[in-house]
């Protein structure tokens, strides 16, 4: 317990030296704002910024949500089958490594600056994650477990529904964790290079007028927001594996 | 043929070739065993016998190269829940709990619910689990769990409980323990049970018959009665007739 109070020592320090800079005049508020100019924005662009919050998280959501679960349905497929893998796995490895951001110019040139291409490099970045994830998951199921099963009568589609499929929900949160983190760089990144609204956006247009604190705003909302949501998939995870050594 | 005449399992000249790295590799060679129903057969050998390969033969999670493998006179053509099998190392569903876990191959095999939770109830009393039917596994201890790996094994109500060295892995108070547990639950199930161990005394202690192998390839050394009386207790490992039968097993062995 006193141990995980360093934790919060660390923050307020980070804070108190914060503090001691702005409100101490040591730094020019457009180089880095103090609190007072954060609230005044706060206060006064409220409306705003939520719209555009709002547009970021729909499309942030969107994209997480449906590129999660088609890599996991592909991943299910590659792993079940040898043949699918096969078919599949020089495609999973040319995407691999290709960089999210490195597609938006191709996207902008296809489909615009709307939020579909936004939606479809979210999409593009959780796929990649959890269908590279879900391959190595599978594999890594214990063949004593599908031994088991077999000897006991199942076949091999009950198996995967009643073995397999359980047997990797652990690293498969760990996995929906590191792509919900990705797809708020990702969305946000998106709105930099197009967009007429977003919380990127924003930012952009904040940049071109100098607002530093406008700026700063941002960062420490889509972060809020981004570890509220991880500390959901946590609490998600903790229920859905509490069999799991893990959490002993 | 008739039916009082089949055996449980027969084994006939059966064979077993692994393509290795460096050309072929003969695991097993002109195996012959029969088992008869209820009969408690274990096969010992030392590491690199073929036991477990045989075993898992046995099981179908492997294949022969050679001869022929009946059960009730029916070939083994892949695994199937009349040869459940207790693994040596931990098997148990994590995920799931003590009693999901012995329901298990009872919902594979479609049994109703009703009938399910009666079976399951029956087991977990006879293997003094009923105090943690909604515990995970990873709550309990080795034995525990062993102990739920086979009553996960016998729920199926196979022709032939397959052991592949189960207490392997546990301290040797706890092994011996369950070696009494088994036999008690044994003598009031009759399953036939092909046991495979390198510990000797853990075979003579259970079984019937004890079935040596020798090693590279494996081979059929002797096949031996153990005429230690049933129920038996744990005297009788310090018995003389024991200790001698052991010492004149072990010589057999090389």
């Amino acid at each position: 317990m006193k141990v995980k109070l360093l934790g919060y020592v660390s923050i307020l320090f980070l804070i108190a030296v914060w503090l001691v800079l702005t409100l101490g005049g040591f730094v020019k508020p457009l180089f880095l704002p103090g609190p007072r100019q954060l609230y005044d924005v706060l206060s006064t662009s409220y409306a705003e910024l939520s719209k555009h919050m709002g547009y970021t998280l729909m499309r942030q959501f969107s994209g997480f949500f449906i590129g999660s679960a088609l890599g996991i349905v592909a991943g299910l497929l590659i792993a079940s089958n040898r043949y699918v893998q096969a078919l599949m796995d020089p495609v999973i490895e040319i995407l691999r490594p290709v960089p999210p951001l490195a597609i938006i110019p191709m996207l902008i040139l296809w489909l615009g600056i709307g939020p579909v291409p936004q939606i479809l490099l979210v999409i593009f970045g959780c796929f990649v994650i959890l269908v590279v994830s879900t391959v190595e998951a599978v594999k890594n199921v214990p063949k004593i477990y599908t031994n088991a099963a077999r000897t006991l009568g199942a076949s091999w589609f009950y198996t995967y529904r009643t073995v397999i499929l359980p047997a990797i929900v652990p690293s498969l949160v760990g996995a929906i964790r590191v792509a919900a983190g990705a797809s708020f760089g990702l969305v946000v990144a998106a709105e930099f290079m197009g967009a007429q609204e977003g919380i990127g956006y924003y930012m952009i247009i904040a940049q071109r007028y100098l607002r530093t604190d406008m700026i700063l705003v941002s960062i420490v909302l889509i972060s809020a927001v981004a570890w509220i949501v991880d500390q959901l998939i946590r609490k998600i995870e903790k229920r859905m594996t509490r069999w799991s050594e893990r959490h002993q | 043929m008739e039916v009082s005449s089949l055996q449980t399992l027969e084994i006939k000249k059966l064979g077993k070739v692994f393509a290795g790295v460096s050309g072929e590799v003969t695991a097993l060679q002109n195996i012959d065993i029969s088992v008869k129903q209820g009969e408690f057969v274990s096969i010992v050998g030392t590491s690199g016998c073929g036991k477990s390969t045989l075993l898992s033969i046995i099981a179908g999670l492997n294949t022969h190269t050679s001869g022929e493998l009946l059960v009730e006179g029916r070939p083994v053509t892949g695994p199937g829940p009349d040869r459940a099998v207790v693994f040596q190392s931990d098997a148990t569903f994590p995920w799931l709990t003590v009693g999901q876990n012995i329901e298990y191959g009872m919902k594979v095999k479609k049994i109703p619910a009703r009938e399910r939770k009666i079976k399951t109830d029956e087991l977990l009393k006879l293997l003094e689990l009923d105090k943690f039917r909604d515990a995970y596994p990873r709550e309990l201890s080795g034995g525990m769990r062993k102990r739920i790996d086979i009553g996960r094994a016998y729920a199926v109500e196979p022709q032939i409980l397959l052991m592949d060295e189960p207490f392997g892995a546990l301290d040797v108070v706890t092994r011996e323990m369950m070696q009494s547990e088994l036999l008690r639950i044994w003598s009031e199930r009759k399953t036939t049970v092909v046991f495979v161990t390198h510990d000797l005394e853990e075979a003579m202690f259970l079984s019937d018959r004890i079935v040596l192998l020798s090693p590279r390839p494996g081979r059929l050394k002797e096949i031996i009665d153990m005429p230690f009386a049933r129920p038996r207790t744990q005297e009788l490992r310090e018995s003389r007739e024991f200790y001698e039968l052991r010492n004149r097993l072990r010589k057999i062995m090389g």
